[in-house]
């Protein structure tokens, strides 16, 4: 069933019961198979009630929650998800290097301790402070990314999107009606663009 | 042969796990496709509504009993309530102000006083929920009174227990009605409070918060 979230937010501010069924039924699914696919060494019974926190944040928070474009509750419901799909797996000592990356210069180094508390420390003071929040601190570099994304078609950011999450060249092709052959060449030009502009933002 | 990984593949890669960077539909179209597990079962979803309705219901009556704090019972429900709404349990708020754990929930349940609490720990924990000091004053005086009425209002609760199939949310209303009814009737008896102790513990309280 494919339901504007517009509806679904409003219908959550009015604090409908409607409104936290269409929520389950549209994203559900969605981010089951999201979780399977990014958080392997999360169990799916952990999956499970991950997606039943986010839903439950999502009630809470709804109140501060402005939709400006239409992106932005999928946004906003996937971020929650991922933040606690981290946390679950900081807890369980499974935490990967990604969470160490900080800025464009810094390196995912292995069994970095001081990094990785110090990653412990502020997820433990965010998630006090409203960490789920739509307001929450923003990561400014995935903000200077996403602006970047932004400004790049439908097709272009699905080759950037699909090619680093390792989609088959095939499928991507598919969607954007770009020759298999090529999608590589656009990939790394995409990259090589994203890198000058993540230079200049940050000040040559 | 494995492509080589450059640092913008890292960082994409790294910010879409961190879920800076939502997927496209497109491509959680496919991931389902893919996916022999598509549909979750109707009954995993039936319950994950019913745990969303129970929620919205509980934010609800919370968010009610909220707007007027001075007529709470006492200082301990603020604190529950206030935690139910904000979603923290009281670990969190434990670590925060400095307090043991348990303190906290004994307070909670007015089962301590409040003036076991030091001037600097109460002042922590009023501060930390975002009490306004006159109205933290009134509920502590409260959390005081009931305190020491505890040992009445466990036995007068005790006969309302679950052996008579009533349901948890309805025991809780009935504990929360006897403690208000307590209250009033003690208040009227007491009024002003005649304790020397409480009064210097909160004349104290109200100078340390101003």
């Amino acid at each position: 069933m494919d339901v504007q979230d517009s509806l679904i937010v409003d219908e959550l501010k009015r604090d409908s019961t409607i409104g936290a069924r269409l929520l389950v039924e549209k994203y559900q699914d969605w981010l089951y198979i999201w979780g399977k696919k990014q958080y392997e060494s999360l169990s799916l019974q952990d999956l499970l009630e991950i997606i039943d926190d986010t839903f439950i944040r999502v009630i809470e928070k709804i109140a501060l929650f402005q939709f400006r474009t239409e992106k932005g509750f999928k946004n906003w419901v996937f971020t929650i998800f991922s933040r606690l799909c981290i946390d679950r797996l900081r807890k369980e000592e499974k935490i990967a290097d990604y969470m160490q990356i900080q800025s464009l210069d810094s390196e995912p180094t292995e069994n970095n301790k001081k990094t990785f508390k110090s990653a412990r420390l502020e997820l433990d003071r965010k998630i006090f402070h409203d960490y789920f929040s739509p307001k929450s601190h923003e990561n400014p570099l995935a903000q200077k990314v996403r602006d970047f994304l932004d400004g790049l078609d439908e097709d272009n950011r699905t080759i950037l999107l699909g090619c680093a999450m390792e989609i088959p060249h095939r499928e991507i092709g598919k969607w954007t009606g770009i020759p298999v052959k090529h999608i590589k060449t656009y990939y790394s030009r995409l990259k090589k663009k994203l890198k000058n502009y993540l230079k200049e933002a940050e000040g040559g | 042969m494995e492509e080589k990984k450059d640092r913008m593949d890292v960082l994409l890669k790294s910010l879409i796990k961190m879920g800076e960077l939502p997927p496209e539909d497109r491509i959680i179209d496919y991931l389902m496709d893919l996916s022999s597990e598509r549909e979750i079962p109707k009954v995993v979803r039936e319950k994950t509504i019913a745990k969303l309705e129970k929620r919205q219901k509980e934010l609800r009556d919370t968010k009610k009993r909220l707007q007027n704090p001075a007529k709470l019972n006492s200082f301990g429900e603020y604190i529950r309530l206030i935690r139910i709404k904000e979603k923290f349990d009281t670990s969190d708020l434990a670590t925060r102000v400095k307090i043991a754990k348990n303190k906290i929930n004994l307070l909670e349940n007015d089962s301590i006083s409040p003036l076991d609490f030091t001037l600097d720990e109460m002042a922590r924990l009023i501060r930390a929920i975002g009490l306004k000091a006159q109205i933290a004053i009134e509920l502590i005086k409260k959390s005081y009174q009931l305190f020491k009425m505890q040992p009445h209002i466990a036995e007068a609760s005790a006969r309302y227990d679950d052996k008579h199939g009533i349901p948890e949310s309805k025991i809780e209303d009935m504990g929360r009605a006897l403690k208000e009814l307590m209250l009033k009737s003690s208040f009227r008896k007491t009024e002003p409070l005649a304790d020397p102790e409480l009064e210097n513990y909160l004349k104290d309280l109200q100078d340390k918060l101003k």
